[in-house]
């Protein structure tokens, strides 16, 4: 659901968080870029926006984690090369993926602050297609693994 | 998390789910560091193992700071997702030097 169809306050802070904000230096609010700009949304969808960043570095960690273990299996194998080079892939992708949460959670911000439409989920295509291709190449090594 | 002005009945309980978004991160960050290091460790790559370790306890005290400070309201998130966000990359970085030495060794 995006802002505009939930009815955001538009512009209007409520006292007491216009307060908390003077408290904590009000346009000091890093990044400038982000705060300097709009006006504050509803925080549950700032909140969404920070839950989303978190979900993106935790797939992020779930691609280097799997890097790495697949680094142990390389180790053992006969094709070492293969699967070493899958895991430096996954390991990069791991770190690109990093990269977008944060940029991401900057877009998404600052286009509820303006009351934009929210930028399309960036790299999700790339993501899938990725993971996918690094699933079949797996399963196609375990096959080729258990011919005899 | 207690109550929260301008979040009072709100039905979804977005600051508690958003605490425990960061709390399984913070867990997640700090195991795949461990994780990086158990490996690199077992290459006998001892200084990927050690700034593993030194994330792993570095990423674990820089996050529980910051949750410190978390409020769900007027919130400035940037900095706690810079952290957590750095560490993921940095790991990233330690798990391709690993993969990497694999492919070359």
């Amino acid at each position: 659901m995006s802002p505009a169809e939930e009815g955001v306050p538009d512009g209007a802070v409520p006292a007491d968080r216009a307060d908390r904000h003077a408290a904590r230096g009000g346009p000091s609010r890093r990044p400038r870029s982000v705060y300097g700009v709009g006006s504050e949304p509803d925080p549950r969808y700032s909140l969404a926006n920070e839950r989303t960043a978190l979900a993106w570095l935790r797939t992020a960690l779930a691609l280097v984690a799997g890097g790495v273990a697949l680094t142990t299996v390389a180790s053992f194998s006969e094709e070492r090369v293969l699967l070493s080079g899958i895991a430096a892939l996954a390991c990069l992708a791991g770190g690109g993926v990093a990269v977008r949460a944060l940029v991401g959670w900057r877009r998404t911000e600052r286009a509820m602050r303006l009351a934009l439409p929210l930028p399309a989920p960036s790299g999700l295509q790339l993501l899938v297609g990725g993971v996918a291709l690094f699933a079949v190449a797996l399963a196609g090594y375990v096959v080729v693994q258990a011919l005899p | 998390v207690r109550a929260v002005p301008g979040l009072d009945g709100d039905p979804g309980a977005q600051p508690q789910r958003t605490v425990l978004a960061w709390n399984r991160t913070v867990v997640a960050t700090v195991l795949c560091a461990l994780l990086v290091a158990l490996t690199a460790e077992r290459h006998e790559m001892s200084g990927v193992a050690a700034v593993a370790g030194v994330t792993a306890l570095g990423i674990l005290l820089v996050a529980l700071r910051d949750l410190r400070r978390w409020q769900p309201v007027a919130a400035e998130p940037w900095r706690s997702i810079l952290h957590a966000g750095t560490a993921v990359m940095v790991l990233a970085a330690l798990g391709l030097t690993v993969a990497v030495h694999g492919l070359l060794s």
